[in-house]
């Protein structure tokens, strides 16, 4: 009995040791894959313990069947659904009328679209999800908004336009009906019950009554702005006349009671998942705020004064030195490095950690992967990196004693 | 009416055979069941096994997706361990094979055991090692075959002067018949004309002239056949469009592929990668009247009909 | 004795006399709560009175309740542990999942008890009757401790929500607090009948009126358990497509509107007949792992019928489900278009091919176990051919059934077949087939049932073969009308489509009772080749039976997470929104794993409440042996009997 109790306790071990190697990548797949290890190695423990048998055998094949529909669920293609972003306009905005017409259309393709190019997607207006866009496309749940600006124009001389049988009859009291197909598509807008057309109404409303929500109104709440900007775009996409914006807003005022018309939303968004990229418009204490730079390098003249993970930045005395330095030769010599200024020498760290690494805050076990991180390339504009390296070229060593900040021979930040 | 039977392209062709081989597998057993022979079961789990993924590998035709075909294999596994299971006389019989060879009764199944323990590690690795090795994949491809037509077009004829063209009202000035009006049945009548009788009707003439048009232009992508096989097709990536195929003009207004064959690639909206497209503006180098009669000797050639009919 | 029956009559009266006043007494507080609410508001004089619309009864009503709170991440709170549970909505998720698990099953314990328990009154022969008697009695037993359990999670999930949620529990507490404190009063009702029903079991087992005194006291049970689900049903229904509020989120005062929103009622079906094929399920697992680990012939056959039945239980409650869910769909579509949208072609649209694939096995698992039940019936061996047939139109239908319409491909594969959709394999991938394939499975299942209960009898009616022919004949009708209308379905525009469905059901539905009824017709006196040798069936349909129970309890865990992801970043839809940090909808592989997780650790738990319930059990289990014998058999009958 004894080879067999210790072929059952190295099994184990060894058992449970590969099910956490197999798994070590991490990942939603990884786990699933676990599972079925993990109901393997159940069921052979309960095959070499014969008392606890069934109950051993029983979870594992339980276990089994899950992690089957587990894997099965995370080969599929992976989709993660993210919380649309409130847009907040830097200062007070363009206003319509201000903006060229194609800018403006194209301001409208991406309210309705998210991707301005594309006849697809779904953007903050949610468009999509019930009208189709392309010509001849089936459309059941909305009309066919391709050819709309024509279609609008015969739709308010439509004798069944004229004497409405919806049940609402007005956008609001004393507003009135649309009379051209600008005032046509804003009233649709604002008051999709006006007006149904044959065959999109509520099912059993006999056309009646519209499954068109309101949109100037909550969930979808587009300002008088962004609704400029969507009709601008169903008229500039057909390639014929584009009515002016003022032309648009009237038509909108005329529909949307005073007291319900609002500015664009100024509300600030939660901190919202999504790539944080740093804009040329950025200062260069924002952009490192945003990137997080303090968390591992403390740069003077800013309030980052406490990382000590990568070197301390004063780039106007060190980023001369570390380019003539012979390990940077030796970089350079490998096709490794390639800056042969101070700023590219900047730019470079940032956008390509590994191309150099400080030799005193080079990894020991894995020497040639930086413990900076390596997507920064991906998440600053060339405009932005440039600035930012511009702002860190002005920082010396005097400016790191006039804050207090110690720094040791081999540009680290020194303690006390 | 054009082309519809096309060898492995139809969803009940292949139910059909699917259905077919099962009922051949149980004429056979049958057949044997008379002459008191049977295959043992473990033969026929294998031997279905493998018909079915002959048929759904190289029968099927466009291959299916490696994804979609894991799926099918995969169930039709479970499934016939279901079958040889479902009694216990059958599954008795299935087993002996696989005991036998395990216990190695005989020099023969010592032999096939030592072969397939030491096969089955070495297919384990390999099965490991073609998941872990990096691969080199063309990125997905998002591109809209079949975009959206702007309402209007304006074509630079070559004749002088640009006209612009309605695309949901406009028709193809060739497709007329002999009082010169147009005509949705003209195709239909003309089918199987010679085109090059002298005494054509005038729809044939204007064919034969879209023909003419066609070879000296366009063939040499979309192929003497009509069929995207041209002698440089497969240079180009997307490749020139199958007009044989169901899906490309037989889906198509005749105003539709009038847009595209004058504005061509460059004329296509970003959603169709008009940097991809190697199709040329031929409003360039044809007039607008020699592109016309080159659809409609397409739709001839094709056997389809613009899509207005449907 | 005499005086004990002339007690017994005398208080006969009494007994129902107190039993109604209970009732009256436990059931005053609804009544009480739902009438004059509306009334006692309307006496406030309405100064400065606010007006509001309610979202979707749009009627007027008086303003009388905070708007919905406009909340930021630090309204959020979390633990500090590893991810996923740094995520407090994982936790509530789970408890949540566990909570409703075990209530489902001590929901579904009660509905089978009853009809159990009836059958077992009404049987003929004793012997059965008792059989089926000492099942019920069984259930209950089990049921007691997963009581326990759920109320034990009930409050776990409580404190959850009061920790790590507690501003969107206070909107939802100020809104349904009076049906808050009923929900916690009904369960004083529903513990004391369940102390009764169990305890009172052997005492009022006297075969007269005492025993229907015990069976009203089921029935009794059922409608405390279900009005405990409808309330707070209601709480998950208002979240989905709230009612009763304006479109700021104030409530205006009718507690009717509040609790009656408009995914409630199909909520509540879908939930009830659920609870029966979940609780079905589990017995069914519980079945299996005693006929598995059982010792004796005896035990082995007993636990093969009760598997048997908790089987047929299961899967005849499975047959409304989807009509159920149908209901359930459509009212999502009809309170708004987006969420259905969502649901069936947006972000969650995966999900169902994963329910699909779920659906399938079950169908096969069923199947599977009927042929290996024939097993067991001597006689059966000519409706084994057939089984092939069946294996091969219910493997091809199911390949149909689980094929996408977006096929997942490489590149290279996307230009080999020429597009986005594959000339053949894409056309499955539409409704018209997809309903093709599942009536087609369904009435796959529906032949094997009719010949598994073919399988040890000898058919002797006078009319055998015009019944097989009219069998046969409507079942290829059935067939071939499912097919033809799924094939004619891509030829027609989409909304006429949309209603071949009911055609297609329609025929299926016929197969499914015409079927059984000309089956069960035929069956009479009919000649048995054998008795139905319970225990002697294949250990490999026991895992079948286990496959089963966790199918369900995945598919369970499934389709609640659809449901309530479909709000997206919602607390109630577009009337609270979510400001958490989690806010967004995970990905169905980590959706996956969750559930996972979620059905080993409730299987663990009712391993536990099992293992506990052997420490009250019998010692022997109830006798297979009938006292009535079938005809035509010389021996004895050892280890079987006739259902």
């Amino acid at each position: 009995m004894i080879p067999g109790k210790v072929g059952l306790a190295v099994g184990t071990v060894a058992g449970i040791a590969f099910i956490r190697w197999a798994t070590s990548g991490g990942g939603t797949l990884n786990l699933a894959l676990a599972l079925l290890l993990t109901a393997v190695f159940i069921m052979w423990l309960g095959y070499m313990i014969p008392p606890a048998r069934m109950i051993l055998v029983s979870v594992g094949f339980f276990t089994l069947m899950s992690g089957i529909f587990a894997s099965y669920s995370n080969w599929l293609p992976q989709v993660r659904g993210e919380v649309p972003v409130v847009v907040v306009e830097k200062g007070g905005g363009t206003k319509p009328e201000d903006m060229p017409a194609d800018k403006l259309a194209e301001k409208g393709a991406a309210i309705i679209f998210a991707d301005p190019g594309a006849l697809e997607g779904q953007g903050k207006g949610q468009c999509p999800l019930c009208h189709g866009f392309k010509k001849g496309a089936l459309s059941e749940r909305a009309p066919n908004l391709s050819g709309i600006p024509q279609r609008a124009a015969e739709r308010v001389k439509d004798p069944r336009y004229l004497k409405p049988d919806s049940v609402q009859t007005e956008s609001f009291s004393g507003s009135g009906r649309a009379t051209t197909a600008v005032e046509y598509i804003a009233e649709s807008h604002s008051c999709p019950n006006c007006f149904i057309v044959a065959g999109y109404g509520v099912k059993g409303s006999n056309d009646r009554e519209s499954p068109m929500p309101v949109i100037y109104k909550p969930p979808i709440e587009l300002s008088i702005d962004e609704l400029i900007a969507v009709d601008t775009w169903l008229f500039y996409r057909e390639g014929g006349d584009v009515p002016p914006a003022s032309e648009i807003r009237a038509a909108y005022e005329k529909f949307i009671p005073a007291a319900d018309r609002k500015e664009a939303p100024k509300v600030e968004a939660p901190a919202a998942p999504g790539p944080v990229i740093a804009m040329g418009t950025d200062t260069p204490e924002d952009m490192i705020k945003k990137m997080g730079c303090g968390a591992c390098h403390t740069i003077p003249t800013t309030a980052n004064k406490f990382g000590a993970i990568g070197p301390v930045l004063i780039e106007k005395t060190n980023a001369p030195k570390r380019i003539s330095s012979p390990e940077y030769q030796a970089r350079v010599k490998a096709g490794k490095a390639h800056a042969t200024t101070p700023k590219q020498y900047i730019i470079e760290s940032i956008m390509n950690p590994s191309a150099f690494i400080v030799p005193a805050f080079v990894n020991k076990g894995n020497p040639d992967v930086s413990i900076m991180p390596p997507d920064f390339s991906k998440k600053f504009t060339y405009e932005a990196v440039e600035k930012l390296a511009d702002f860190l070229l002005s920082i010396d060593a005097a400016a790191a004693s006039k804050d207090g900040i110690k720094i040791d021979k081999d540009g680290r930040k020194a303690a006390g | 009416m054009g082309k519809i039977w096309i060898p492995g392209m139809m969803p009940i062709e292949l139910l059909l055979i699917l259905a077919t081989t099962f009922f051949v597998f149980v004429g056979v057993g049958w057949l044997l069941k008379t002459q008191n022979r049977s295959i043992p079961k473990f033969g026929q789990a294998i031997l279905i096994w493998l018909t079915a993924f002959v048929i759904l590998k190289f029968v099927l035709y466009p291959p299916i997706p490696s994804a979609l075909m894991k799926t099918y294999m995969g169930l039709i596994t479970l499934v016939l361990f279901l079958l040889v299971s479902a009694d216990e006389e059958s599954w008795t019989d299935f087993k002996r094979p696989i005991l036998k060879t395990l216990a190695g009764e005989t020099p023969g199944y010592r032999g096939v055991r030592t072969i397939t323990l030491v096969a089955l590690p070495l297919l384990a690795g390999m099965g490991t090692y073609n998941n872990i090795v990096p691969k080199f994949e063309e990125p997905i491809e998002l591109r809209t075959v079949h975009p959206a037509p702007p309402a209007a077009v304006k074509v630079h004829d070559l004749k002088g002067g640009d006209k612009t063209f309605t695309l949901q009202t406009a028709q193809n000035p060739f497709r007329v018949d002999e009082d010169g009006q147009y005509s949705r049945d003209v195709q239909q009548k003309h089918v199987n004309d010679n085109p090059f009788d002298p005494n054509a009707s005038k729809y044939m003439q204007y064919v034969r002239e879209g023909g003419a048009i066609f070879f000296q232009n366009c063939h040499f992508c979309h192929g003497d056949n009509l069929d995207g096989r041209g002698m440089f097709a497969f240079a180009f990536n997307p490749i020139p469009a199958n007009f044989s195929d169901p899906g490309t003009i037989a889906q198509l207004q005749e105003t539709f592929v009038f847009w595209r064959v004058s504005k061509g690639g460059p004329g296509l909206p970003r959603e169709g990668f008009p940097w991809a497209s190697a199709m040329p503006p031929w409003e360039q180098h044809l007039t607008t009247d020699e592109m016309w009669k080159a659809i409609l000797f397409e739709y001839w050639h094709t056997g389809f009909y613009p899509r207005t009919w449907d | 004795m005499k005086l004990m029956k002339a007690v017994g009559n005398g208080k006969r009266g009494w007994s129902l006399v107190i039993l109604g006043v209970m009732a009256a007494l436990l059931l005053l507080p609804v009544v009480v709560a739902l009438a004059p609410a509306t009334s006692l508001a309307a006496d406030e004089a309405p100064a400065q009175v606010q007006k509001g619309k309610d979202v979707y009864f749009k009627t007027e009503g008086i303003v009388s309740g905070p708007p919905a709170p406009q909340t930021t991440a630090k309204d959020y709170p979390s633990y500090d542990l590893p991810y996923p549970l740094s995520e407090s909505r994982v936790i509530v998720w789970t408890i949540a999942q566990q909570h409703l698990y075990f209530g489902s099953f001590v929901l579904a314990v009660p509905i089978f008890c009853m009809i159990i328990e009836l059958v077992g009154i009404m049987s003929k022969d004793r012997t059965v009757g008792k059989r089926y008697d000492d099942l019920a009695h069984d259930f209950v037993r089990i049921s007691l401790t997963a009581y326990s359990v759920t109320a034990i999670l009930g409050g776990l999930l409580l404190f959850t929500f009061i920790t790590l949620y507690p501003v969107f529990f206070t909107y939802l507490t100020s809104l349904f607090k009076p049906f808050m404190h009923i929900y916690a009063l009904l369960f004083l009702a529903e513990s004391g009948t369940l102390y009764i029903y169990y305890y009172g079991w052997d005492r009022m087992n006297d075969g007269g009126f005492l025993k229907w005194i015990h069976a009203t006291l089921g029935i009794l049970l059922n409608v405390f358990g279900s009005t405990l689900m409808m309330l707070a049903n209601s709480w998950s229904s208002f979240m989905m497509s709230p009612a009763g509020v304006d479109e700021k989120g104030q409530y205006l005062g009718n507690l009717v509107h509040l609790l009656h929103n408009a995914l409630w009622n199909p909520l509540n079906v879908h939930r009830i007949i659920g609870n029966m094929v979940f609780g079905g399920g589990i017995v069914v697992a519980y079945a299996a792992y005693k006929f598995l680990s059982a010792k004796t012939e005896q035990e082995k056959a007993y636990y093969d019928w009760m598997g048997y039945i908790a089987m047929f239980l299961a899967v005849a409650s499975l047959i409304p489900l989807p009509f159920a869910g149908y209901w359930l769909m459509r009212e999502v579509y009809a309170y708004r278009q987006q969420m259905g949208i969502t649901l069936m072609g947006g972000l969650l649209a995966w999900l169902f091919i994963i329910q699909a694939v779920l659906i399938g096995a079950l169908f096969f698992t069923v199947n599977y176990y009927l042929f290996n039940g024939m097993g067991r019936m001597r006689g059966s061996e000519p409706y084994r051919k057939y089984i092939k047939y069946i294996l091969f139109l219910t493997t091809a239908a199911f390949l149909v059934w689980l094929t996408p319409h977006t096929l997942v491909m490489r590149a290279a594969e996307l230009k080999a077949i020429g597009g986005q959709q594959h000339p053949v394999i894409g056309n499955f991938g539409v409704m018209s087939a997809k309903n093709g394939a599942v009536n087609t499975m369904l009435m796959t299942t529906i032949i094997s049932f009719i010949l598994y209960q073919r399988s040890n009898k000898i058919i002797a009616v006078p009319w055998a073969a015009w019944g097989n022919a009219a069998m046969i004949g409507m079942f290829a009708v059935a067939l071939v009308n499912n097919w033809w209308l799924a094939i004619m379905g891509y030829f027609i525009p989409a909304n006429i489509r949309v209603g071949l469905s009911v055609p297609q059901v329609v025929g299926t539905l016929t197969c499914l009772f015409v079927g059984l009824a000309i089956n069960t017709a035929m069956m009479r006196g009919a000649k048995l080749t054998g008795p139905i040798e319970w225990g002697k069936i294949s250990v490999r349909s026991q895992y079948g039976l286990f496959a089963l129970g966790v199918s369900f309890t995945w598919l369970m865990a499934l389709m609640g997470y659809i449901r309530s992801s479909v709000r997206l970043f919602w607390h109630a839809m577009e009337v609270f929104r979510d400001n958490s940090p989690w806010a967004f909808t995970h990905a169905i592989g980590f959706a996956a794993n969750v559930m996972s997780f979620n059905v080993l650790i409730f299987w663990i738990f009712t391993l536990f409440v099992f293992w506990l319930g052997e420490f009250s059990s019998h010692k022997t289990v109830p006798s297979m042996v009938d006292e009535r014998q079938p005809v035509g058999l010389g021996r004895p009958v050892v280890a079987g009997g006739s259902k």
